[in-house]
């Protein structure tokens, strides 16, 4: 019996450029599966107390979550709205539906309040009682054939269900104090709320329950007698879809310890697998079983953006490889999930190498469901300087987590020329250029590389044995950025490895990388820095939730 | 009107921004903002005052400098925030010896480093101006104001020094009433960090359409 093999977490260097995070997965990590595990175990019951929609689809409706020590309500709205506004944007003033989610049961003085401010959502103003604000606009095409299908008595077409995957998708959901909701800090120490996002997954998890229920109300409305049920396996298989733009970008960046113990949490699942020596026959057939699925949701993945048909025909080509490989490869010993990641590494596109990543967990709950607890940020004094450290230490920090990109010429138009900035037209975050708009002096600090280049040149006049305080005290303009570079002592994935300010800068790669983290799935760039996704599709609803179906709902059953 | 320590947190950080501090700073400002609304203080006031005494005058000069056991600006009045992060960047030589800050702006934005200093050199860190005795520590703060406390304006004197004393209290407040006009101050100094509305901007900076029927 040989020793038992100790796998280090993959590098920094390796994991942290911006390709390989904008092809990264779900996982069982996500914070999606997170929710629907931890709702079936905890036996959470689900109601729905108000359904008041009138003809027209207007009105509210009130869905219930009773967890065993709070119960939480999504408030929705539905309104009628002309398609002439429809829009995703930040600047949209209209949805079709707008949502807070409540902190308990709302009284009818809350509704009332709330209908005053949900429907215009950043124009209004939410309390201490609510804790996420959302909106979702309706997929309009498949929202039209579905409403007119159940009404004349059929189901929709499955194809068309598969090609768009949703009848309505949220274009935002706010949380954590914005508009003036419930700050983070009232109810992070809440155990269904310590995982990152549960809220927000939450409402949207609700919000879907809405949208079927408010699609059949329709169909009924137009159908009368003549309407059927829609078929809750056809139900099951439609999302919530999502569409994200540049104002999610910014969350990996500034948010580094948050995202670098998202990222930790993985490559220790990873790692933790990859030192698995002999998996038993159901951890095999597991893995096998979830690949073929993952195959099924490929060929459910469409998207006609250039990029994206490159990565999935990339996709497509590791999962053949894959497949072939799996014909002869041994998973029964001598560990074979380090042998597969090694073999992927030399053969397979990041999207693939990824995509086992995420596989490779799922047979171990055991080993990987706990690290979730480590994915939320409660180390308030990550934020403090330490002016005590040494100039000469500041040095190597540089250089072993920025060394990439000392040598870049920041000068250099092609390396520069993108700025990142917020419009005063409602707070729009967007991405200019720096050449051809007059956008320098509004700059956001979204470029930690050239920034630290720049705080590196600047330390050259410093002996080693000087401390940090007196640098900063010479250079109060480096601040922001030697905070950054004292995080990275603890924080080895706190940092992009990339330039995300040059002219090749793909924002759906950073979009990419925390969607999958929600457990988003089939992502859909509508251009370089606009992503559509879906979240939830093929999960099941609050009255058919188990513990049997509450985790792996993500993999499409295979066909029959 | 009610808000939440993260709006503060954020309001603040870009007024700050927009009265002319570097990020670093700014962040500063925000976590300092949120500090002292958590305990109670009007944080938002405080900065809001800061921004507007200093609006358009060259910074630099409102650093500290120090000189014979004492810091000044080498202008006018000293600001906090400069004053604050030296305090927290400098932490382990209050150890040497107390310090004393002269002809200070919003002393009340000292606190939050003071906390900071705190933490990082592992003691209670006492403040101390005008009828107001404060002690940090990592298990919170200590406050005590007498009728002649002075809580906003410039103090002409402070005191920082290691205390024997415990901070007793934690934060108690989660949200944040500042008055509308403080509120209104510190959008209109986050404003000037908003680029303006162009059609280009409006088109190209966000890569989406307008509109969205499909």
């Amino acid at each position: 019996m040989g020793q038992h093999r100790t796998i280090p977490l993959r590098e920094p260097s390796k994991v942290m450029r911006l390709s390989r995070l904008g092809s990264l997965h779900q996982c069982r990590l996500s914070f999606m599966r997170t929710l629907t595990r931890r709702m079936a175990r905890e036996n959470w019951v689900f109601a729905r107390p108000v359904f008041k929609i009138d003809n027209k689809g207007v009105g509210y409706a009130v869905y219930t979550a009773k967890a065993p020590e709070h119960t939480y309500s999504l408030v929705a709205f539905a309104h009628d709205l002309p398609d002439e506004l429809r829009s995703d944007r930040v600047i949209a003033e209209a949805w079709d539906s707008t949502f807070a989610l409540f902190d308990g049961i709302p009284t009818p003085d809350d509704i009332d309040r709330l209908s005053r401010n949900v429907p215009y959502q950043e124009a209004g103003r939410i309390s201490e009682k609510e804790l996420s604000l959302s909106r979702a606009n309706r997929s309009v095409r498949l929202w039209a054939h579905v409403v007119e299908a159940l009404s004349r008595g059929r189901q929709p077409d499955p194809d068309m269900i598969d090609s768009v995957g949703y009848l309505m998708r949220t274009t935002a959901v706010y949380g954590s104090g914005k508009f003036g909701a419930a700050d983070r800090d009232v109810i992070a120490n809440r155990s269904e709320m310590h995982a990152p996002f549960q809220a927000e997954m939450l409402s949207v998890y609700l919000t879907r329950t809405f949208v079927r229920d408010l699609v059949q109300h329709m169909a009924n409305v137009a159908g009368g007698n003549k309407a059927v049920s829609l078929d809750p396996d056809i139900a099951r298989k439609l999302g919530i879809g999502n569409s994200t733009g540049l104002g999610m970008a910014p969350y990996i960046i500034n948010h580094p310890v948050i995202f670098n113990n998202w990222i930790q949490a993985r490559e220790t699942a990873i790692a933790r697998v990859r030192e698995v020596e002999t998996p038993t026959g159901e951890e095999r057939d597991m893995f096998l079983d979830l690949l073929r699925r993952s195959d099924v949701s490929v060929s459910n993945w469409h998207s006609e953006h250039p990029i994206q048909i490159r990565k999935l025909n990339d996709l497509k080509g590791d999962l053949k490889a894959i497949f072939d490989c799996m014909a002869t490869f041994d998973l029964s010993s001598d560990y074979p999930w380090d042998r597969l990641m090694g073999w992927a590494d030399s053969s397979l596109t990041e999207e693939g190498q990824e995509l086992i990543a995420s596989l490779i967990l799922e047979p171990y709950p055991d080993l990987v469901d706990e690290l979730s607890d480590t994915m939320s940020d409660s180390n308030t004094d990550a934020f403090l300087i330490n002016g005590a450290m040494p100039v000469g230490d500041v040095r190597s920090l540089i250089q072993a987590s920025f060394g990439w990109a000392l040598p870049i010429d920041w000068e250099n138009p092609e390396n520069c020329s993108r700025v990142w900035y917020v419009s005063e037209e409602k707070l729009e975050p967007r991405l200019g250029e720096r050449f051809e708009e007059d956008l320098d002096c509004f700059e956001q600090p979204l470029a930690p590389a050239r920034d630290v280049t720049a705080a590196y040149k600047a330390l050259e006049q410093y002996d080693d044995r000087c401390s940090v305080a007196e640098f900063l005290m010479n250079h109060p303009e480096h601040r922001h950025t030697i905070r950054r570079i004292q995080i990275s002592v603890f924080a080895p994935y706190s940092e992009i490895m990339d330039n995300t300010i040059s002219d090749k800068v793909l924002p759906i790669d950073m979009l990419r990388s925390k969607l999958s983290f929600f457990g988003a799935i089939h992502f859909d760039p509508r251009s370089d820095r606009w992503v559509r996704i879906c979240m939830y599709a093929g999960a099941p609803y609050p009255e058919e939730l188990t513990h049997l179906n509450a985790d792996r709902w993500v993999y499409p059953e295979l066909p029959a | 009107m009610s808000y939440s320590l993260n709006e503060v947190e954020a309001t603040a950080k870009k007024a700050a921004r927009g009265g002319g501090y570097g990020w670093g700073h700014a962040e500063e400002a925000g976590k300092a903002a949120r500090w002292l609304c958590s305990f109670g203080f009007d944080g938002c006031k405080a900065l809001a005052s800061v921004l507007r005494t200093f609006d358009g005058c060259n910074l630099r000069t409102r650093y500290p400098v120090s000189g014979s056991g004492e810091w000044r600006a080498s202008s006018d009045v000293m600001c906090p925030l400069y004053a604050g992060t030296l305090v927290s960047d400098t932490a382990d030589k209050l150890n040497e010896g107390p310090l004393t800050l002269r002809s200070v702006a919003e002393p009340l934005l000292l606190l939050p480093f003071a906390y900071a200093a705190a933490r990082l050199i592992h003691k209670a860190v006492a403040v101390e101006w005008q009828g107001v005795s404060a002690v940090c520590s990592s298990s919170g703060l200590n406050w005590t104001a007498d009728n002649s406390a002075q809580l906003f304006g410039v103090v002409e004197r402070v005191g920082v020094s290691i205390s024997n004393a415990e901070g007793i209290t934690g934060p108690s407040c989660s949200r944040a009433s500042p008055m509308e006009e403080t509120w209104s101050s510190l959008l209109a100094f986050a404003h000037r960090t908003y680029a303006p509305a162009t059609e280009e901007s409006r088109l190209l900076g966000a890569g989406a359409g307008t509109s969205d029927n499909d």
